[in-house]
């Protein structure tokens, strides 16, 4: 039985794929925030004219620009492994695969739109690209992106996750990248949530925030986000469309296809070109997006207009969301921390064209521990979650006797999150979820505000 | 660039920004030096990006990325002038 299923250099996808053009559904266009007179200086586009064409057009497959490509070939095609060990360990007649994104320099599948936004924003003559990361993985993959361009980064990332994973910022540092602790003294966002509260933890829709006031004050500056942007989620099909080869080199079709949901570019880079695929190939294959009971944006949110970022500032998007000011519990997978789903991601799940589920933390690090036990690799505590929903699937499997494909997203290593399974070794890990009163109290705002 | 074809070209960018902002007023409103944040026009980012994917298919014009970062953009005038700067050397 093969185990591991390889592509060669020359297989790295060719195109992008947009599922706006085979999408059913209409997915509601972003509006403006509302004018603002007081603001000062010139107007500065913060996305390259290029990447808001990616972003809103109807054009099936987005050729990749060769500078892009051939950074994608030094590392891609990741591998897509059989998960024989743990389906032995689960005795059941569940057939698991997972497509690994841990490979990449940086870790993390984030590389593959950090390289290809730094490719776009260096091409229109930009020299400092910032943004905001909340476990770390997009910062570092940015930091590493920007090199080929000559481009400075600034990444301003999230304090709980900072504090939990410090690596991830001599990571970024390492790459030249200044790191910046959020919410910081260096912008006005960054002094308003301290001074509501000095201990706050962050979240990444303040360090986005923090980012786009920083961007917006220097001249060759400009915002970036890894996250739930059209664009962003197509630049990740290259996960899917690999995976769709490898999958035929198994001889098989999965019937579910699982990923982790921060913002949902990960979830939609392995699903997308499975879901056009699944019209001809299997009709009933599901598609799950997994996110943690911490931050349930999609299971207990509501799917209303908001804003991107913290202060509002950014364009209202359709999405499920818990409000662009929830803060959620601290927990390790800090990228998955969060308030909104991508507005694909979102309109699919509205029209139950896809599935959610959450996990709380404990159950996340013993899939995760378990894994890495049977398989060897240790997941980053993001891509656990796509375990611990792909282990519940293949049980479910055994429970019913049922044969079943199951495809997962092993979207990073966790090499960087000892300290997190350490403390799930000692049994510090716990659970947390926001109560109904919490989220409603988020949310009311906006309701208000419609 | 000729001053007929430059008045030409600013009535028609005007049209568009009318079109694609939706406002409710008329092309003189647009004068050169109305700001592009203040309440006429209310500009932002994203709405920019919307107007220059209408010129681009109305002028059958791809508007680089550099031209658009690179711009100074204040008031109505100076959007005007860089749209105007992009379509003629494209030979419009």
């Amino acid at each position: 039985m093969h185990e591991v299923f390889n592509l060669d250099r020359d297989q790295v996808p060719t195109h992008w794929y947009n599922i706006l053009a085979d999408l059913p559904i209409e997915v509601p266009a972003a509006r403006s925030a509302p004018p603002r007179s007081d603001r000062e200086g010139p107007l500065k586009p913060q996305l390259p004219l290029s990447l808001y064409r990616q972003s809103t057009g109807g054009t099936r497959f987005i050729a990749i620009p060769d500078p892009v490509r051939a950074e994608y070939q030094r590392w891609r095609p990741t591998p897509l492994f059989r998960a024989s060990r743990l389906e032995k360990a689960l005795d059941t007649p569940a057939h698991i695969y997972f497509k690994y994104e841990g490979t990449s320099p940086s870790g993390s599948h984030k590389i593959n739109t950090a390289l290809a936004q730094a490719y776009y924003y260096g091409r229109s003559g930009v020299k400092e690209m910032v943004t905001g990361t909340g476990a770390g993985q997009w910062g570092s993959a940015l930091a590493m992106a920007c090199h080929p361009y000559g481009m400075e980064c600034t990444v301003f990332m999230v304090r709980s996750s900072h504090e939990q994973k410090p690596y991830r910022g001599t990571l970024m540092r390492l790459n030249g990248a200044k790191v910046i602790t959020s919410p910081s003294t260096e912008t006005e966002v960054g002094r308003a949530a301290l001074r509501a509260d000095p201990d706050s933890p962050g979240t990444l829709g303040i360090a986005n925030a923090e980012a786009i006031e920083y961007a917006n004050s220097r001249k060759e500056a400009r915002f970036s986000i890894g996250s739930g942007e059209n664009h962003v989620l197509m630049h990740q099909t290259v996960i899917g469309e690999e995976a769709l080869l490898q999958m035929e080199l198994a001889g098989e079709f999965p019937d579910v296809v699982i990923g982790a949901m921060g913002a949902g570019s990960n979830f939609a880079g392995l699903t997308f070109p499975f879901y056009r695929a699944a019209q001809a190939e299997n009709p009933g294959t599901r598609f799950l997006a997994v996110e943690p009971d911490a931050c349930p944006k999609m299971t207990r949110g509501d799917y209303l207009m908001d804003y991107t970022d913290y202060s509002g500032v950014t364009p209202a998007v359709k999405m499920y969301t818990l409000g662009h000011r929830f803060m959620a519990y601290k927990i390790h997978a800090g990228g998955l921390r969060y308030h909104g789903a991508a507005p694909i991601v979102s309109a699919m799940y509205h029209h139950d064209m896809v599935e959610a589920a959450s996990y709380g933390q404990t159950r996340v690090f013993e899939c995760g521990a378990a894994f890495a036990k049977a398989e060897g690799f240790v997941p980053a505590p993001e891509s656990a979650h796509a375990v611990a929903a792909a282990i519940d699937e293949a049980v479910r499997a055994r429970e019913e006797r049922a044969h079943r494909v199951i495809l997962f997203g092993l979207s990073g290593h966790g090499l960087l999150d000892l300290s997190a399974y350490e403390s799930y070794l000692s049994g510090e890990i716990v659970d947390s979820a926001p109560t109904d009163e919490e989220i409603k109290a988020s949310l009311q705002p906006l309701i208000d505000s419609m | 660039m000729d001053r007929a074809k430059e008045l030409d070209l600013a009535t028609q960018i005007k049209d568009v920004m009318i079109s694609v902002l939706e406002l409710n007023i008329g092309r003189e409103q647009l004068d050169e030096k109305v700001s592009l944040y203040s309440p006429i026009v209310g500009l932002d980012s994203l709405s920019l990006l919307h107007i220059l994917v209408a010129i681009e298919k109305r002028f059958d014009i791809e508007i680089d990325d550099e031209d658009v970062m690179s711009a100074e953009l204040r008031n109505v005038g100076s959007l005007v002038h860089m749209i105007s700067g992009v379509i003629d050397a494209k030979g419009h």
